[in-house]
């Protein structure tokens, strides 16, 4: 037998073992449907709702491209930029 | 019954009522108005339920307005919205003012896999294929990886940007400690996988050299190549793992 | 009194009221969520599907058929529609008289709303064909719901009633009659009575034909403005009158309360279902 049947046999003998065992095939239910289960067309059958909604908050305007400093990504963008200053920094010590 | 003129023509009509909602460009009266901002809002919320990060990392407003340039380029055709906005990596892509964090494409490609991931319905392996792995010369047996899976690269931490930020939405502030702290450790290229479990997706991160091994089993390689390419991988213990997960569903044999 | 269990009321269940409505014990008879929701072959939605099943009778209700589409149903989602059903066995199913499959930037496009059909008697052909081929694929009755509109097509030659009569009778279809979207036609159609509009509206309808009725309730704005039926409201007062009306008038129905924006508490959304069926028997007790 060489090196490489060895490997399959011992990789079969711990999959035989783990089917045997593995709690996979009785899957717990999780009760925290969560976000997951949110319903994404839980709006469908509302023609022209507010809130499915606030219309009226949009700013429409197709060059306002600012808007994403509404989220959290300016400060990722920003800790993303230092670390590489960093880095190069480093490097040319 | 109808003639094919006047089923035309009724298509026709329908058809006009349907651009003049699309096309948000032009001017409306009162009432079309009101099934445009329906069409918008249904399309933002169902984009910022299936990118709930993303929208924490934009804001809703952001989102909205992606979501109106998915709706110009790539209406929905399922009538389920939850398969609609597949295209928000690309768009960001394109999007000048987002393109420049280069991280936030790869978030939403995330996003996307995690939720794809999350709606299929992962089959168990086929065990009895794996006695071939006894019964069949090795450079003859091969594995095959479930459709159900998935897996990421990307030149950014995201996995610690991802979970940063999944919590948000219970009005937890950002972990901006933890985060800094993953991104000074982050080095170079990262790999995650993405599987499901209890019936929820799951992330974790993958070596390089688990990567490279899901690569070449994707490429076809036998057995036999995959151990003599990859001499560092303890076969048992991924084999195991990956039927536990559901990472794989059968073996196969194959002649030359 | 003989209070024999001839009300059968329920909730729209949305996904704030998932945990209350499936671990603890409520006084309602059914629930109805939105096919479309339970679309995905597994993950959570699966899971949810089978944990309503085993508390609630099951009424499937579609937003996206788009029976009046003169492109025809599509038929992926036909397939996955009749996947769904044949999973989850529900004890009602129903979608809305609209239409949603056309064609935009020369690619099929689902149009994501209930658009408005013109009553004519093409249009009655064509959504006759699609309920004939709808009902025929998922070996069950449908029950079509009125909408509310906000624009109209120029060329009805038909009122909604007739259209809605005349296609119950060629297709034996049911009806779901949405009460509060005939009081907003009413209000955006400028109608000083919006309730005697709704009534004679109902009287135009065969009794027999109404499968179950949907309750909810409207932002209010002043006659001027377009009332949008955006059901974030409890029922309104001319809302349980048109109910009891339309109770005497077609017996008791499967009646639902759909609330979908600025939701209330759980017992409080259960509360408006329980009017409804105190109602029901109400009129049961007045008419014995």
């Amino acid at each position: 037998m060489n090196t490489k049947q060895r490997i399959a046999s011992a990789a079969l003998a711990l999959a035989i073992t783990t089917i045997a065992t593995a709690p996979v095939y009785a899957e717990g239910k999780e009760k925290c449907y969560g976000v997951a289960a949110a319903g994404q067309n839980d709006c469908g059958n509302l023609a022209g709702t507010h809130s499915c909604a606030g219309a009226s908050k949009v700013d429409y305007d197709p060059g306002e491209w600012k808007l994403v400093a509404k989220g959290t990504c300016e400060s990722i963008g920003g800790m993303l930029k230092a670390e590489a200053k960093k880095r190069y920094q480093e490097s040319q010590r | 019954m109808l003639t094919d003129l006047e089923r035309k023509a009724l298509q026709n009509r329908q058809r006009q009522l349907v651009n003049n909602l699309f096309d948000q460009r032009k001017p409306a009266a009162n009432g079309l108005m009101v099934y445009r901002n329906s069409l918008l809002m249904n399309a933002a919320r169902a984009l910022s339920l299936t990118y709930p990060v993303m929208t924490q990392l934009i804001g809703e407003q952001a989102m909205t307005i992606l979501a109106r340039e998915l709706l110009l380029n790539h209406p929905p055709h399922s009538g389920d919205w939850a398969e609609w906005g597949g295209e928000l990596s690309d768009l960001v892509r394109q999007t000048q003012a987002l393109a420049e964090m280069g991280f936030l494409q790869d978030v939403a490609r995330l996003e996307w896999v995690l939720h794809q991931v999350g709606r299929a319905s992962p089959a168990p392996i086929d065990v009895t294929t794996l006695q071939h792995l006894e019964q069949i010369p090795l450079n003859r047996v091969r594995i095959h990886v479930s459709p159900a899976i998935a897996r990421i690269s990307s030149d950014y931490p995201l996995e610690a940007i991802w979970r940063a930020h999944r919590h948000l939405a219970h009005s937890e502030s950002l972990d901006h400690r933890g985060l800094a702290e993953a991104v000074a450790d982050h080095q170079g290229e990262s790999h995650l996988l993405i599987y499901q479990q209890s019936a929820v997706p799951r992330i974790r991160p993958l070596s390089a050299l688990e990567n490279q091994w899901f690569i070449d089993i994707q490429r076809g390689l036998s057995v036999a190549e995959l151990l003599d390419r990859h001499p560092q991988m303890d076969f048992a213990q991924w084999l195991s793992d990956a039927i536990a997960h559901r990472l794989i569903t059968h073996l196969s044999k194959h002649f030359f | 009194m003989t209070c024999s269990k001839n009300s059968v009321v329920g909730v729209g269940l949305r996904y704030p009221h998932y945990e209350m409505a499936l671990n603890g014990s409520s006084s309602i008879d059914f629930v109805e969520v939105h096919a479309e929701n339970f679309f995905a072959e597994g993950g959570i939605t699966a899971v949810l599907l089978d944990d309503i099943r085993s508390h609630y009778k099951l009424s499937l209700h579609g937003t996206a058929l788009g029976l009046g589409s003169a492109m025809g149903v599509n038929e992926h989602y036909l397939e996955r529609l009749k996947h769904l059903v044949e999973r989850s066995d529900p004890w009602l199913l129903s979608d809305h008289a609209a239409f949603t499959w056309s064609r935009f930037n020369h690619q099929d496009v689902h149009a994501g709303d209930l658009l408005p059909l013109e009553f004519s008697h093409q249009a009655m052909t064509v959504m006759a064909e699609n309920v004939d081929r709808v009902q025929q694929r998922l070996g069950q009755k449908i029950l079509v719901e009125n909408i509310s509109q906000y624009v109209t097509f120029h060329p009805a030659t038909l009122s909604e009633t007739e259209f809605l009569v005349s296609l119950v009778e060629r297709t034996q279809c049911g009806l779901l009659v949405d009460l509060n979207n005939l009081l907003v036609n009413a209000h955006n159609a400028g109608c000083d009575d919006p309730l005697s509009y709704a009534k004679a509206w109902l009287r135009e309808i065969p009794p027999h034909s109404i499968g179950e009725f949907h309750l909810a309730g409207s932002t209010p704005v002043p006659a001027s403005e377009i009332l949008v039926d955006d059901h974030a409201q409890p029922v309104t007062d001319s809302g349980w009158s048109l109910f009891r009306f339309a109770t005497e008038l077609a017996g008791p129905r499967p009646t639902l309360i759909e609330w979908d924006n600025q939701l209330p508490t759980w017992p409080e959304l259960v509360q408006q279902a329980e009017r409804a069926r105190a109602i029901i028997h109400e009129v049961h007790t007045n008419a014995h």
